[in-house]
């Protein structure tokens, strides 16, 4: 066939006959049983989808407020945002908590082969500030990775949660995150 | 019919990514993408009316199986095209086979010609431009409504065909705009394709 762009009008014309001729609905019976075929498939799709998921394990390679002590007799300040990178099969994690008025954010950028992909951030119970605010009371938050790769968290209240990442077929985990101020 | 006007939207991997996820409305649109090209192919294989209804499901129902094991779903429609293909083959020789109908036993001793002459309009050269033509037909979804209404109008079959104060009637414009108007759609429908914003 020749390509759209070559075709006279007349040409062009006939094509669009054939393609309405060629090209029928098919019957609306038909249509309905092969949408009707998601319910019951849909759920199996879904875990078919997730079995095929790669889990990825992240590994921490450095942490700000774990660096180590300043030699003795000079004060040491430690700052009030921690920085944390992990990597994680070619790809690396950047992660920093900070401090804001009444609560804390988490923010990232993820650089690795990903153009896209979403985070889930998810509170492991009793971990958290035992009375959270309401905006914080979500078991699981999530976010997509903008076009620099990169998100951002509020309002997240002192505690523990679970950093998920799916990028691609990789569902990549962090080891569990500490919000809040040192314990230590 | 339900799903036949939807407008491409999303592209392929884009629908194949909804379906992963579990959005029920991925499935709507890529069955709605999809119909038309699996009917057509069913149809040249010369298929009774459950015969193809079974192709047809089975086909969907193959590829809801396959949609995790995608890793290319740009070639989709490929995919649907040559799995349509296999499994009207499949159906087609299982009606043979049932029927008990051999070429020995046609009296015109023309059954091989005839099975033969079933198989040239799913040449690959065949295939190759009914894909052409689905989508330039899914461009026509694309259009807005009155286009799209149009132009399936007046290119319908020769035996429904109706007069331009018909189509005009229809569609509640004056009979001397339908030509003007038939006209200006085509450029928009081709100028939509040559764009390459194809879904």
């Amino acid at each position: 066939m020749k390509p759209v762009e070559d075709l006279t009008d007349d040409e062009f014309s006939h094509r669009v006959q054939a393609a309405v001729h060629a090209l029928p609905d098919a019957p609306e019976a038909l249509q309905r049983r092969a949408l009707a075929l998601w319910p019951s498939a849909g759920a199996q799709l879904a875990a078919a989808a997730r079995a095929l998921t790669h889990r990825v394990v992240a590994a921490l390679s450095f942490d700000s407020w774990a660096a180590p002590a300043v030699a003795h007799g000079m004060r040491a300040v430690r700052s009030p945002t921690r920085h944390l990178l992990y990597s994680a099969q070619g790809r690396d994690i950047d992660l920093r908590i900070a401090p804001t008025a009444d609560a804390w954010s988490l923010a990232g950028q993820i650089l690795g082969p990903d153009e896209q992909g979403r985070i889930e951030l998810m509170c492991l119970p009793g971990a958290a500030d035992p009375a959270p605010a309401p905006a914080v009371t979500q078991a699981v938050r999530g976010a997509e990775l903008d076009a620099m790769g990169e998100f951002r968290i509020d309002g997240l209240r002192g505690g523990t949660y679970q950093l998920t990442l799916h990028l691609g077929t990789d569902r990549v985990e962090l080891p569990p995150l500490q919000v809040g101020e040192p314990t230590v | 019919m339900p799903t036949a006007a939807t407008p491409d939207a999303d592209d392929d991997a884009s629908l194949v990514a909804r379906c992963r996820q579990g959005d029920p409305a991925g499935w709507t649109l890529l069955v709605g993408r999809y119909q038309r090209l699996v009917y057509a192919v069913v149809l040249r294989m010369g298929l009774d009316e459950h015969a193809a209804a079974d192709v047809f499901q089975t086909v969907f129902a193959r590829l809801l199986a396959h949609l995790p094991r995608l890793t290319q779903p740009d070639r989709l429609q490929a995919w649907i095209v040559t799995t349509a293909k296999r499994e009207a083959l499949r159906a087609r020789q299982l009606g043979q086979r049932t029927v008990s109908m051999t070429p020995e036993d046609d009296d015109a001793g023309d059954g091989l010609a005839h099975t033969l002459a079933d198989e040239a309009p799913l040449a690959e050269e065949a295939l190759s431009d009914l894909q052409q033509l689905d989508l330039l037909r899914r461009e026509m979804d694309r259009l807005d409504a009155r286009c799209r209404d149009l132009l399936l109008l007046v290119f319908r079959d020769e035996d429904e065909r109706l007069p331009y104060d018909e189509v005009a009637r229809r569609l509640g414009i004056p009979t001397g705009s339908v030509g003007p108007t038939r006209a200006r759609c085509l450029d928009k429908l081709r100028r939509q394709m040559t764009r390459g914003d194809a879904a």
